[in-house]
């Protein structure tokens, strides 16, 4: 079997923080083990942020970023915006000015703030929601803490409530994806660049695809490239080979072994919203149950300063009682 | 395996599988609802506007069940106006499908019976085996 475990070698330095550093840490089975500590920057190292939302009907593929929709990558170009509603079969869907063509986006941070959580701000329903990463210091630095010797788990870990699944080469988290029903029911649409990322108050810019964009690693072999790594430790690559070939072996997490790498994970592809599928291996205790929510479309996160969203209302600063929240309150 | 045989293993696979409500919709759902009424771990498929069918496993994101594909990506014959069925794709250039659903399930429920047959003859004759010693 190849070598497991990520390299720090793989890494873009100028995606980072700092350099990549060896610690102790403890695995959410009690395993005592050494980690790699990757601070990531926040903010992508070869690749410009946005853009999002285009600003009129008229505007083109290149004025605006994607969404992603049950398996397809859609441009948000001004057409994207007119046809909403036969997308979505609801007629409700307006998201631009009929008189002017000017598409509703929410251009400031107290918009971008109001607009960008599960409980949208009425005020913001028919917005294409975006944030700059202005608002937010221009990234927000996150640890991660990734076992050097990834330890395999006799059954799968889920990835329930985390808040990150893994981390690209270039310092952008890869996030889970969430349940968006409440985002497309207030008629919103938090769009991606065409790098498959966006930004929101709480974890900054972040990726929900693999695009091909950012730093990737090929492999000599014709194997699918290597792109990032997951919170246990295994390597994460492309989804397809050198010959668009996608595995057909691949287990419930979306991974699977051979003699060169070792398990390794292969990505969905770009419309699922989705990197992996659960963890073949154990992660660190503390990344492993609490943190925030899932930040799938961009939405489910908290400003700065709020409360980590409670498990059970979705709400930031809201109460966390034993009847909605019984995992922390129990 | 050749792809048809690949499209045939899948057939039967599907017609043992209630469908998903998701499977007629094209909704962002799609992957979640596929999992709505399903246990972790459990079987699932979605298809979007694409005829794109979508394979794999219930897994738990974000306090929710999502189907996590496995599979390579299906392609499936439309849907016909008056509701018929659709099925896999044939191998390509064929111009027909390799099997529609209301095909497939017939071969699941024929394999099933065959299957059924054979153990109850392997049963019946190792226990008239036995009473011959």
């Amino acid at each position: 079997m190849g070598v497991e475990g990520a390299d720090a070698a793989w890494f873009d330095g100028e995606g980072l923080v700092a350099p990549i550093t060896e610690e102790p840490c403890t695995l959410s089975s009690g395993t005592a083990t050494t980690c790699l500590k990757v601070q990531l920057r926040g903010a992508p190292s070869d690749h410009p942020v946005g853009p999002f939302c285009p600003r009129t009907i008229e505007d083109t593929a290149d004025a605006a970023g994607i969404w992603l929709e049950s398996g397809t990558v859609y441009d948000v170009d001004g057409a994207f915006v007119v046809g909403l509603p036969a997308l979505y079969g609801d007629p409700a869907w307006q998201l631009y000015d009929p008189a002017t063509g000017r598409v509703r986006v929410t251009d400031t941070q107290a918009s971008c703030s109001a607009a960008a959580r599960p409980d949208v701000d009425p005020a913001y329903n028919n917005y294409c929601v975006e944030c700059a990463l202005e608002y937010v210091g221009g990234g927000v630095a996150t640890t991660l803490m990734i076992p050097a010797h990834p330890v395999a788990l006799a059954a799968p870990r889920e990835i329930g409530r985390m808040s990150v699944v893994g981390t690209a080469l270039n310092g952008v988290a890869f996030d889970p994806p969430a349940p968006v029903a409440a985002i497309l029911a207030a008629h919103t649409i938090a769009a991606f660049d065409d790098c498959g990322g966006h930004v929101n108050l709480a974890a900054g810019y972040h990726y929900h695809a693999a695009t091909g964009c950012s730093r990737e690693i090929p492999s000599c072999d014709g194997h699918a490239a290597l792109i990032g790594v997951a919170l246990d430790g295994y390597a994460i690559h492309a989804m397809t080979d050198e010959r668009g070939v996608e595995p057909s072996d691949l287990d419930a997490c979306r991974g699977h072994t051979d003699a060169v790498r070792g398990y390794h994970y292969h990505v969905a592809g770009a419309g699922e919203n989705m990197f992996l599928g659960c963890f073949h291996g154990d992660v660190v205790a503390a990344t492993g149950g609490g943190g925030m929510p899932p930040g799938g479309g961009g939405a489910m996160a908290c400003a700065p300063g709020q409360t980590a969203m409670c498990c059970g209302d979705g709400r930031c600063d809201g109460p966390e009682t034993t009847t909605n929240c019984s995992a922390d309150c129990g | 395996m050749n792809p048809r045989g690949v499209c045939a293993l899948f057939a039967a696979w599907t017609a043992v599988l209630p469908l998903a409500s998701a499977h007629q919709g094209h909704s962002d759902r799609a992957p979640w609802e596929a999992c709505d009424d399903r246990a972790l771990g459990a079987p699932c498929h979605w298809e979007n506007e694409a005829h794109a069918l979508h394979i794999g496993t219930c897994r738990s994101v974000a306090d929710a069940l999502v189907c996590v594909r496995q599979r390579p990506i299906v392609r499936v014959e439309p849907s016909r106006p008056d509701g018929a069925p659709v099925g896999a794709a044939g191998a390509p250039g064929s111009g027909r499908p390799a099997f529609t659903f209301s095909e497939a399930r017939w071969i699941g429920s024929a394999a099933a019976a065959l299957g059924v047959i054979v153990l109850g003859l392997v049963a019946r004759r190792a226990r008239h085996g036995r009473g011959l010693k």
